[in-house]
């Protein structure tokens, strides 16, 4: 269990292949932190430097305060020295061993006595719900079991960290879910440090702490999946978290106590702007703003204190909960999610009332 | 976070690690276990690889004198290229080599196919028996076949002749087709040997998803099987044309690199899988049956001539009832020293060097596939590859000149063994690297994280994990340096004659009845020798 600290890390692979693009961030004590992103965006060669794995090229890795990576030091210690736990995407359970076996190997590896590794390898296997399969020959358990056991085998000597590399993405969609849930209780319950990476923004919602949203090895946004969903930094984690509407526009005056007005000419209107990136904002400034669908509510008569718009439904889909519709307001085609228990049909005319609160100002 | 804190952070971090063991220093992080193995292998790639190469190449444009090695020049060159009768053979050689290496190919690929993929009745039975082939020399083949095939003298023809009334011999092993015949029937277990372990360990799914797709059998052999072997069937093909064309080949090495290696060929992950043959129905029936005649052609025709002939004192052509003896096997095994002590020469080469040069092609496998430093791997392996484009010939005579006046002289068998290592050194990693890269390297990383060292990982998981392609190799190793006859012929000493030597040596001196008793032995010697490879190998049989 310890404070994991990332300065200035610079990865290169090759020439000119840049995947982590000069990142720090900290990660606390019994935190679970999330790396989120697309491919390629350089999360999983950052949990790798973490690991030991890779040696980065710039940069500094501290954990528990003891410095494990420093390239202006030349400093890289091995994978071995970090004591670390980690749970590989392909599962990484050794074919040849058994499930015990497999679990027991960390403990094996730092000289632990034996009946204390019978004991512990009894106790890994309970926490994760294999009671009794450690005779198990690992191959034959389904996907989920062998996850488990892997998980098991990094848990079994009590790491300092907890490395998460897309660990259910191998999984089917039901399983998926549940084992996110049991993984994100058992973890914080263990109170363990763990960085988790993933392309999947449900999981990363569900699990973290914290989320760290990365694009081309930069780091896009830091912040708890509350902040991250309602307040994207930019057009790309609004984009790439949940869905978003996402318009261009001016601001017509600067940034005030209730909020910035926007004129937004696909619209034809204007909108109060009172989250996001507002300081700063100078009038006749163009700028970007992002609205969640499900935060534009249809009002016949919405408070005086709402932005109002007018538009024409053009396509709804019923989902039960929800309505997902497309509503046309002048140039431009604006997601929204109503009410299951609304009516709608394709043709309609609606009038729509939107918090400023919800309206966000990009950063880009 | 305020930078004053991380400032102290990284002090305390620093001072903490100053604390630590030899790892974390710079100069400890280039000097452990790991970079030193590595670095090992490396220099004794250079000094068995490069360095005799070079030397030879150098003395090849040089005239040597009595006075010693004088000057640059070319003529060398010019002479072996203006001769019609060297261009002559190198235009037959080119023919052979890809006439060998294309029936081999095809039929190897094919037979690795049945055993490892399909329900082909006999499979255990007809594993070994096709395989004994890769035992005996191609030279024992040349022996046995001319006893069986000359167009007046030999067997078949003389039985074919009284059998069915011909005017004459059917069969001419003094032709292009009778030799490419005789090299392929004794290349198809090498492409069998190459491509078995890459089939052996592919996932059931990946043929199963083409079958659902609506694939044939065949079609699934041929576009999904057969495809993702690819790297092993390249290489086998390319070793096997090279082999046979005895040329310094950097040509076909290069097409093998840009062929070979780009796509990606991970077929075993951490997942498990379960092992699941293709049916194929009455065809099965037709594959035994092209197994059947292959073993008859490459294997009882051959050793059944040998041991008929090892049984007449005198051999005129057909085995007389009349005239049977032992005396050959008595005169081998028990009376002729030299063949004797070449017997104890070559199973010393087999177990010891086939064991050094197991060892480093582990190692060298792990720097080409596992390495950070992509430029080096690449180096380490075209240099890895490259002995094989040079002929055994050469390859002895590179070391002779290089070794000649060193004290390492005065170790022949040594000297011998090391050219051995070097010459077949490819074959060797071939065969280990396409098992390790079947294998996802995080099985090594999941095992460096749970903190076993890199020696550590090594011994519990890698070397485990690649068993059967490190045995195959140690076994294909003991069988190629029990057999070697061309670096032997240059480098071997009164003392350190080697079994191929010896039968070489025999074969000019002695009656074709002893010749047969001691190439019988060798093919004996080779069998049990791979028994106990196989035992071995199989104590802790893979459950994938």
């Amino acid at each position: 269990m310890a404070e994991v600290v990332i300065e200035n890390l610079v990865k290169r692979f090759g020439q000119d292949a840049l995947a982590v693009d000069n990142i720090s961030f900290t990660v606390r004590e019994g935190e679970f932190v999330t790396l989120l992103g697309p491919s390629g965006c350089g999360k999983t060669t950052t949990l790798r430097c973490i690991a030991g794995l890779e040696t980065p090229n710039e940069g500094d890795i501290l954990i528990g305060g003891e410095l494990f990576t420093s390239s202006a030091k030349g400093i890289c210690l091995p994978p071995e020295k970090r004591h670390l736990g980690m749970v590989f995407q392909s599962y990484a359970i050794w074919p040849h061993m058994s499930v015990a076996e497999n679990v027991a190997y960390g403990l094996q590896a730092q000289r632990t006595p034996r009946a204390e590794i019978t004991e512990r390898v009894k106790k890994a296997l309970d926490l994760v719900g294999l009671e009794g399969l450690g005779d198990r020959n690992a191959t034959k358990l389904s996907g989920g079991q062998q996850q488990r056991v892997s998980l098991a085998r990094a848990l079994a000597y009590n790491p300092r960290v907890l490395l998460f590399d897309e660990p259910l993405s191998n999984l089917d969609a039901k399983l998926r879910e549940r084992m996110r849930l049991e993984l994100a209780n058992l973890v914080k319950e263990l109170k363990i440090t763990s960085v988790y990476v993933t392309h999947d923004q449900a999981e990363a919602m569900v699990m973290s702490d914290r989320i760290i949203v990365m694009k081309d090895g930069r780091i896009q946004q830091e912040g708890n999946p509350h902040a991250t969903y309602n307040e994207p930094a930019n057009s790309f984690v609004a984009d790439f978290i949940g869905v978003a509407n996402i318009m261009e526009g001016k601001a017509a005056e600067g940034d005030s106590a209730s909020g910035v007005w926007v004129e937004i000419p696909d619209l034809g209107a204007r909108l109060l702007c009172s989250s996001g990136a507002r300081e700063g904002v100078q009038a006749g400034a163009d700028v970007l703003i992002t609205v969640r669908p499900e935060y534009i509510l249809l009002a016949e008569n919405g408070a005086a204190d709402q932005n109002r718009l007018e538009g024409e439904v053009r396509e709804a889909v019923y989902l039960g909960e929800t309505w997902d519709c497309l509503i046309q307001v002048k140039d431009y085609s604006l997601r929204v999610h109503v009410r299951g228990d609304a009516e709608l049909r394709p043709g309609q005319s609606v009038s729509m009332a939107i918090s400023p609160a919800k309206c966000v100002l990009l950063k880009d | 976070m305020s930078t004053d804190l991380n400032e102290a952070q990284l002090k305390a971090g620093a001072a903490a690690a100053e604390g630590m063991a030899a790892p974390v220093s710079p100069l400890g992080g280039i000097f452990n276990v790991e970079n030193v193995s590595k670095i090992g292998s490396l220099i004794l790639l250079a000094l068995l690889a490069i360095l005799p190469i070079t030397v030879y190449l150098f003395s090849s444009f040089q005239i040597h004198t009595e006075a010693g090695a004088v000057g640059f020049t070319l003529s060398n060159y010019v002479r072996t290229f203006t001769q019609p009768k060297i261009l002559s053979a190198i235009w037959n050689t080119l023919i052979i080599a890809f006439g060998t290496a294309f029936f081999s190919s095809i039929v190897g690929v094919a037979l690795a196919w049945f055993h490892a993929r399909t329900d082909m009745p006999l499979r255990g039975i007809m594993e070994p028996l096709t395989l004994i082939p890769f035992f005996l020399s191609s030279f024992l083949g040349a022996i046995a076949w001319w006893a069986l095939a000359a167009p007046r003298t030999g067997m078949l023809n003389r039985w074919m002749i009284d059998l069915f009334g011909l005017s004459g011999p059917p069969f001419n092993i003094y032709s292009m087709t009778g030799i490419v015949m005789v090299l392929a029937l004794f290349y198809i277990p090498y492409m069998y040997l190459f491509t078995i372990g890459s089939l052996n360990r592919m996932d059931p799914a990946l043929e199963e998803s083409a079958r659902v797709c609506g694939t044939g059998v065949l079609r699934t052999a041929l576009r999904v099987t057969i495809p993702l072997s690819t790297p092993a069937i390249l290489s086998g093909a390319i070793i096997i044309f090279v082999v046979s064309l005895m040329l310094i080949a950097v040509v076909g090495l290069y097409v093998q690199r840009k062929i070979v290696a780009p796509r990606s060929y991970v077929t075993v992950t951490g997942k498990g899988f379960r092992p699941h043959r293709v049916s194929l129905g009455n065809w099965k029936y037709a594959a035994m049956a092209l197994n059947l005649l292959y073993i008859l052609m490459a294997v009882i025709l051959p050793l059944g001539a040998l041991f008929l002939a090892s049984l007449n004192r005198a051999w005129l052509g057909g085995f007389r009832w009349s005239q049977l003896s032992f005396y050959n096997w008595d005169f081998i095994l028990f009376s002729y020293d030299y063949a004797i002590d070449a017997m104890k020469n070559s199973l010393s080469l087999g177990f010891i060097g086939g064991f050094m040069t197991v060892v480093l092609c582990t190692f060298l496998s792990m720097v080409i596939l596992r390495g950070k430093n992509r430029k080096l791997s690449s180096v380490v392996d075209y240099v890895s590859t490259l002995p094989i484009g040079v002929p055994g010939l050469v390859m002895g005579m590179a070391f002779l000149i290089t070794w000649i006046n060193t004290p390492l002289y005065s170790f022949p068998l040594f000297l011998l063994m090391l050219a051995y290592m070097t010459r077949y050194l490819p074959y060797g990693l071939r065969t280990i690297t396409s098992v390790l890269q079947s294998l996802s390297p995080e099985l090594e990383e999941s095992s460096r994280v749970c903190g076993a060292t890199f020696l550590g990982t090594i011994r519990k998981v890698t070397v485990p994990l690649l068993r059967p392609g490190i045995f195959a190799a140690y076994l294909m190793l003991f069988i190629m340096f029990i057999r070697e006859l061309p670096v032997s012929a240059l480098l071997a000493t009164e003392d350190s004659t080697p079994m191929a030597v010896a039968l070489y040596v025999i074969s000019e001196n002695e009656a074709l009845g002893v010749v047969s008793a001691f190439a019988l032995v060798q093919a004996v010697l080779l069998l049990i020798g791979t028994v106990i490879f196989r035992r071995l190998g199989n104590i802790e049989k893979l459950s994938v």
